[in-house]
């Protein structure tokens, strides 16, 4: 359930998020939620579920930005989702200040990502200015986000678990 | 045995999977093609229709947010402008108020001026004590600096006569007018060969007058409505000369020699602001009938009647 919950928090702020900031002209600025879901994903699950959740986070975010290839925003949250898994054991994913710092290091990792899949991939990419430029604006924009939106997360990942929890005693 | 080995590397087959299909797609997506793919459509169809609706909800509120700041600052120009509006409506009724309060003082000075045979010392009225119909019955003044007020003394403006200082408190003299039941002034109607007494009725803003005719001869010269009565300076109070009223009413009672009329006052005591009371008067001991003191406002003797001071004009 809460897997399902987490897919429907990143749709629908992928689905705002666009409208949200065209309205205030501002869509250089606009902070990659897939990959603040995919990272608190590796943070939070085991590797299998990890990686699955991101890949379907990262196939919504294809969908959403249909002008690269299907597929790379699907990889980059997968290999998000595996430094997720790998920064678990060593940083405190937990507080503020670590979610901001990671988030700000892996968006910039992401854009780097971004950049290396187009260039091989993507036949008809020429804008390597745009995305080298927007890297920073992007990757600040995330590091601001990134701590609501893991509360968020946190939040529905505890509701539900409680939720879950209590009808185990109740069958009990 | 193919069981055995999907349980066991089933975690990595699964990574290996979910690396390697959207390399595979990416391939296949990042070549150029004419036609879109059925991942692509599928991902449209996930995505198009929460696009349009989140679209619209954030269009709506902005648009909502839009009107509601446009509508905000409507308003707050609306307050400024009404505080600014308030503001100079104040200082133009107080232009106004003063302008208006310049007129008087002038045409009071100016007849201070023309008024040689007598002295006059302005005195500001502070209140008005009226009947339940609006009617001014009495008038206080403020005689503070007023050097030589005394009871009994006229008190007039220079559109006539007002009345006389009943009582004098310190700085307060109370007036009692023309038109008080009390009241008896000389009068005539210059060049109708009459003289009489204007006494007050103490109703409304009307009082009488009864004349005599001085000789037959004079007879043939009727008093009407709109002529004007003069102070004679007879009763050694009112100065010669000074307009008492109009009369009202043509049709006169007569009662043996005398004709009385209806007259209605020169002056509006509902909105006297100020005054001249006059002092050192010693009457009028010589002097001829019908000669005034000052220049009489209106010297035709017959005045245009003024609605407001009929007696059957509304309180």
């Amino acid at each position: 359930m809460k897997y399902l919950a987490w897919v429907a928090l990143t749709y629908l702020l992928l689905a705002l998020l666009s409208p949200l900031l065209g309205r205030l002209d501002a869509q250089l600025y606009a902070p990659d939620v897939a990959l603040i879901s995919a990272l608190y994903l590796g943070s939070r699950l085991e590797t299998g579920p990890a990686v699955l959740m991101a890949f379907v986070v990262g196939l919504l975010k294809d969908g959403f930005s249909l002008s690269a290839p299907v597929g790379v925003y699907t990889e980059i949250a997968v290999l998000v989702a595996l430094i997720g898994r790998f920064l678990q054991a060593r940083v405190d994913l937990v507080s503020p200040l670590p979610v901001m710092a990671s988030s700000a290091a892996i968006s910039l990792l992401a854009s780097g990502l971004f950049l290396a899949f187009e260039s091989v991939f993507h036949r008809a990419f020429d804008a390597y200015g745009e995305v080298l430029t927007t890297a920073l604006p992007l990757a600040l924009t995330t590091m601001l986000v990134s701590p609501l939106q893991f509360w968020l997360m946190e939040r529905i990942r505890r509701r539900l678990d409680s939720h879950a929890h209590g009808n185990l005693l109740l069958r009990r | 045995m193919w069981r055995d080995l999907l349980t066991r590397y089933r975690q990595t087959l699964l990574l290996i999977v979910a690396l390697v299909a959207p390399v595979a797609s990416m391939y296949f997506h990042g070549k150029a093609r004419k036609e879109t793919s059925v991942i692509e459509r599928g991902l449209l169809a996930v995505t198009s229709p929460v696009t349009r609706v989140s679209h619209d909800v954030v269009a709506g509120v902005g648009d909502l947010l839009s009107a509601y700041v446009v509508l905000t600052l409507v308003e707050e120009r609306n307050r400024e402008l009404e505080r600014e509006n308030k503001i100079l409506l104040g200082e133009a009724l107080r232009s106004r108020t003063q302008a208006a309060e310049l007129a008087r003082i002038k045409q009071l000075c100016g007849f201070r001026e023309r008024a040689k045979e007598f002295e006059t010392v302005p005195a500001r009225v502070v209140g008005r004590d009226v009947s339940q119909f609006f009617q001014v019955v009495r008038l206080r003044l403020d005689v503070e600096g007023a050097a030589g007020v005394r009871e009994g003394q006229a008190v007039i403006t220079h559109d006539g006569v007002v009345g006389r200082i009943e009582k004098l408190s310190g700085n307060w003299a109370d007036v009692m007018l023309v038109t008080d039941a009390r009241s008896q002034v000389h009068a005539t109607v210059p060049g109708k060969g009459v003289v009489g007494s204007v006494r007050g009725r103490g109703k409304r803003n009307e009082f009488s007058a009864q004349f005599v005719h001085l000789d037959d001869a004079e007879r043939g010269m009727p008093l009407g409505v709109g002529d004007a009565v003069y102070t004679t300076g007879h009763d050694r109070v009112f100065p010669a000369g000074l307009e008492i009223g109009h009369i009202a009413e043509g049709a006169p009672t007569r009662s043996g020699p005398y004709y009385e009329f209806v007259l209605a006052p020169a002056v509006s005591y509902a909105t006297l602001e100020e005054v001249l009371v006059v002092v050192n008067y010693r009457g009028a001991m010589g002097e001829s009938e019908g000669k005034p003191a000052a220049e009489p406002s209106k010297p035709s003797g017959r005045r245009t009647i003024d609605p407001a001071n009929t007696p059957d004009a509304p309180p």
